[in-house]
C-alpha cells in the first residue's frame, strides 16, 4: 500500500510538471472563462442585431402603445424591436438614409414602411399596429381604458407539466458539456495509464521497480497517479467555473446560467462517475499494455477499450434524448457502457437512488474483475521484452494465470 | 549474513533457466557470478530478488527466504539500466530510497550524502536526461546504493563505464564491503572478477558448474598450469627427451618458444633442456581465468 502511494505520487509528480499538462490545464480554464464570458459577448451580438424604427405622424402616446405592443426582448433585456418617435417624415427618412436606423415607420391614413432589407419585424410591427389601431377604434367608439383591457385579455390558458421532469434546453446543454467532458477525460486519462506503463518499460525502470514491489503495488500507483493528476485538473476547472458562477451571482451579472440552477448532485456524479469509468477503463488499459514494450505495441491494446468508450458515449447521447426511455434505462446499468450512460440519467433529472446503486454496484463489480485479470496479464508480462503478444495471448494469460 | 541458494529450479515455457543449482555468497564478501550468456545468471538474480519466485528449491538469507525479507536490505542494478528522466536527480535518487522502505527524512539525508560522495552534489535539480551520460551512471549506481543495502547485486556493472566512473566503483565497492555489504556481481568481464572477487559461482546452460573462492578454482585446475620455455639447440632430441612438447608461441630469434601441457616437471625439462642446448627463459604459466572458464564451460556442454 505503501509503495503504490509512492509510485502513485512519483506519477502524479512527474504528470503535473509536464508542459503538455500545463497547456491543457490552462486551456481548459480560459475555455471555461470563455463559456461564462460568452453572454457577455452575446449581448455585444444582440446589440447589433436590434432592429431600430423611426416612427413619423405618431403622438407619443401611440408610440408608447406600439412599443408595448413589441414584447419580445433579446437576452440583454433590450427590446429587439425599438422604436424612436420623429417629428417629421423627412426626419425619419433621413435618418433611414444616413443608416441610423433600420427602417422609416411613416403613420398617417395609410401607414407605410420603409426599409433598406425589410424582415421579419414587419410582421411584428404589423401586428402592433393592428392591436393599437384596434384598441383605438374602440376607445373612440367610448369604451374606457379598462373595458379595451378586459377585450385584449388573453384567454387564460394553463399548461400542466404531467410528466414534472421537464428539462430545460440550457440544463440539456450543460449536460451535454459534462458529457463530453466525461467522455474525453475517460479517453485520455485511460490511454495515459497505457503510456505511463509502457514508457516505464521502455526506460527498462520497471526492472529496478520490480525488485522493489509487487506488480499489484506498481500497477495500482500507476493508475492512482494517473487517475489523480486528472482529478486534479477538473477539480481545478470545476473551482474556478463555481468562482465565476458565484462572482456572477454576487454581480448579478445576467450570465445564461447561474450557480442556483445547477444542481450540486451533477459535479458529484461527474466526480464519482470519472472515478469509477477511469478505473474501469485505467485498469483495462494497463493490462491490456503491459505486455507491449513500446509505444507503438500499446496503441493496438488501446483498441478495444477506445472502442467500449466510444460506443458508451453513443449510448449516452441515446439517454440524452430521451432519459426515462426503457432502453435508456437498460443501457444505464450495463457496466462498461454505465460510467456515462448512469451519469446522463444522474445528470438529466433523478433516477430513484436504487438505480444509482445497482448500476454503481455493478460497475465495482465489473472494475473488481478486470482487476483480477489485467493484475494476471500485468504480472506475467511487465518484465517481458521483445516478442509481440497478440490478443490471443493476452486471453490466455488472464485465464490460466502461471 | 549469508545468501543460501538450494537446489534452485526455474522453467520457461521455453526450457529450463535454473536447474538445480546450489551456491552460497559467504558474509561481507565481493561474489562473482559468471557464466555465458544465456547460462542463467539474470534469472537467478531476478529469483534471488524476488521479482520472480523459483519452482523448486529455496533461497535464504540469513536463514529466512528472500521472499519474506523487506526490500530494504536488497541492492539491485539491472544491466538494462533505466532511470526516470524527466525527474531531478536528488528527487529521484530519494524516490528510490523510499520505495525500499526508507523514511523520507532518511532517504533525503542519506540522497544528501551518496550525491555527496559520487561528486554528483551540483546537479541535484537537473533532470537525468539532461545529465551527461557518466552522470547518470552514478546516479543509476546511487539509486542502487542510496539505502545501503545488506546485499548488493550488480548485473554487469562495469560495461558502458566512463573510465572516470570505472575507477570510482572500483573505489566505492570495496568501501562497502568494508561496510558490511556482501556484493554479487553478474558479469562476463574475467578481470573483474579476477581482480574483485574473494569467490564465485560459474554457470553454464542453466546448470552451476562450480562454486566457490576464486583460489579453488584455481587449485581445480593448477595441474592444468603448464611450462614453456625458450630453448636453443637440439630440439629434435630435447623433444624424444620429453613428449608433448609443442611449439608455444613464435620462434624468437633462433631461439624456440616452447611448452608442455602433460605435467612434465620444472626439473626434468630444465635437466633434459640443457643436456640438449641452451635455455633463457622457463617457467610454470597457470591458466587464467578465461581459460578456465572457457574449459569448465566446455567441459560442462560435453
Amino acid at each position: 500500500m505503501r509503495n503504490a502511494l509512492l509510485i502513485a505520487r512519483r506519477e502524479l509528480r512527474s504528470r503535473v510538471r509536464r508542459t503538455g499538462y500545463r497547456i491543457t490545464t490552462v486551456g481548459g480554464l480560459l475555455l471555461i472563462v470563455a463559456l461564462f464570458l460568452l453572454p457577455t459577448i452575446t449581448h455585444a451580438i444582440d446589440d447589433a442585431t436590434r432592429t431600430e424604427v423611426a416612427v413619423a405622424g405618431a403622438d407619443p402616446a401611440t408610440v408608447a402603445a406600439l412599443q408595448r405592443a413589441l414584447p419580445e426582448r433579446a437576452p440583454n433585456g433590450k427590446p429587439t424591436l425599438e422604436l424612436r418617435r420623429v417629428a417629421s417624415a423627412a426626419a425619419a427618412e433621413r435618418l433611414r438614409r444616413d443608416g441610423e436606423v433600420d427602417g422609416a415607420l411613416l403613420l398617417g391614413r395609410v401607414a407605410r414602411y420603409d426599409a433598406k432589407e425589410p424582415g421579419d419585424e414587419v410582421a411584428r410591427l404589423r401586428s402592433a399596429l393592428s392591436s393599437v389601431a384596434a384598441a383605438q377604434r374602440l376607445r373612440r367608439r367610448g369604451l374606457d381604458g379598462a373595458q379595451i383591457a378586459a377585450a385584449f385579455a388573453a384567454p387564460r390558458l394553463a399548461v400542466h407539466d404531467t410528466d414534472g421532469k421537464t428539462v430545460s434546453s440550457q440544463s440539456r446543454s450543460l449536460v451535454y458539456a459534462l458529457l463530453l467532458m466525461l467522455y474525453m477525460s475517460i479517453l485520455v486519462y485511460g490511454a495515459a495509464v497505457s503510456s505511463a506503463i509502457v514508457q516505464e518499460k521502455a526506460s527498462r525502470v520497471t526492472e529496478v521497480m520490480m525488485a522493489r514491489v509487487t506488480p499489484l503495488a506498481h500497477m495500482a500507483g500507476k493508475l492512482g497517479g494517473v487517475g489523480l493528476a486528472g482529478l486534479l485538473q477538473f477539480a481545478l476547472w470545476i473551482v474556478a467555473a463555481l468562482a465565476i458562477l458565484a462572482a456572477g451571482d454576487v454581480l448579478g451579472s445576467s450570465a445564461g446560467i447561474r450557480l442556483a440552477d445547477v444542481p450540486a448532485g451533477t459535479f458529484v456524479a461527474f466526480g464519482v462517475f470519472f472515478v469509477l469509468g477511469f478505473a474501469f477503463y485505467g485498469t483495462l488499459y494497463a493490462g491490456l499494455s503491459a505486455p507491449a514494450s513500446r509505444i507503438e505495441d500499446a496503441t493496438g491494446a488501446g483498441a478495444i477499450p477506445g472502442v467500449l468508450i466510444v460506443a458508451s458515449f453513443l449510448a449516452s447521447t441515446v439517454v440524452l434524448g430521451n432519459p426515462e426511455s426503457s432502453l435508456a434505462r437498460v443501457l444505464s446499468f450495463v457496466p462498461p457502457l454505465s460510467p456515462m450512460t448512469m451519469f446522463t440519467r444522474v445528470a438529466l433529472g433523478s433516477p430513484p437512488w436504487w438505480e444509482v446503486l445497482v448500476s454503481a454496484l455493478a460497475l465495482l463489480a465489473a472494475i473488481g474483475l478486470v482487476l483480477v485479470l489485467a493484475a494476471r496479464v500485468y504480472r506475467v508480462s511487465i518484465l517481458s521484452y521483445g516478442t509481440r503478444q497478440g490478443l490471443g495471448q493476452i486471453a490466455r494469460m488472464m485465464l490460466r494465470p502461471s | 549474513m549469508t545468501l543460501v541458494l538450494d537446489t534452485v529450479c526455474k522453467r520457461y515455457a521455453s526450457g529450463s533457466a535454473v536447474s538445480d543449482v546450489s551456491f552460497e555468497v559467504p558474509r561481507g564478501a565481493i561474489f562473482g557470478l559468471l557464466g555465458p550468456n544465456g547460462a542463467g545468471k539474470t534469472t537467478t538474480i531476478r529469483m534471488t530478488l524476488d521479482i520472480i519466485r523459483p519452482d523448486s528449491g529455496e533461497l535464504r538469507w540469513d536463514g529466512r527466504r528472500v521472499a519474506e525479507l523487506p526490500r530494504l536490505l536488497f541492492g539491485y542494478l539491472p544491466e538494462e539500466r533505466g532511470l526516470y528522466a524527466d525527474m531531478p536527480v536528488a528527487e529521484q535518487v530519494a524516490f528510490f530510497g523510499e520505495i525500499s522502505g526508507l523514511s523520507r527524512r532518511d532517504a533525503k539525508a542519506r540522497t544528501a550524502r551518496w550525491l555527496e560522495r559520487m561528486d554528483v552534489a551540483e546537479h541535484v535539480g537537473t533532470p537525468v536526461a539532461a545529465l551527461s551520460k557518466g552522470n547518470q551512471q552514478k546516479v543509476q549506481l546511487l539509486a542502487a546504493v542510496v539505502h545501503e543495502p545488506r546485499l548488493l547485486i550488480l548485473d554487469e556493472p562495469f560495461s558502458g563505464l566512463d573510465p572516470v566512473n570505472h575507477a570510482l566503483l572500483r573505489e566505492v565497492l570495496p568501501e562497502l564491503q568494508a561496510a558490511g555489504t556482501a556484493i554479487v556481481l553478474s558479469t562476463h568481464d574475467l578481470e573483474q572478477v579476477e581482480s574483485l572477487c574473494d569467490a564465485l559461482a560459474l554457470m553454464h546452460r542453466s546448470r552451476l558448474v562450480f562454486s566457490g573462492p576464486v583460489a579453488d578454482l584455481r587449485a581445480r585446475h593448477r595441474d592444468r598450469s603448464h611450462v614453456r620455455l625458450l630453448f636453443r639447440g637440439d630440439d629434435a632430441a630435447l623433444r624424444r627427451d620429453v613428449r608433448a612438447l609443442e611449439p608455444d608461441g613464435p620462434p624468437q630469434g633462433d631461439w624456440l618458444a616452447l611448452g608442455s601441457t602433460d605435467g612434465a616437471s620444472v626439473d626434468d625439462l630444465a635437466r633434459s633442456a640443457l643436456r640438449h642446448g641452451e635455455l633463457r627463459e622457463l617457467r610454470t604459466v597457470e591458466p587464467t581465468l578465461r581459460e578456465i572458464f572457457l574449459k569448465e564451460t566446455a567441459a560442462a556442454a560435453g
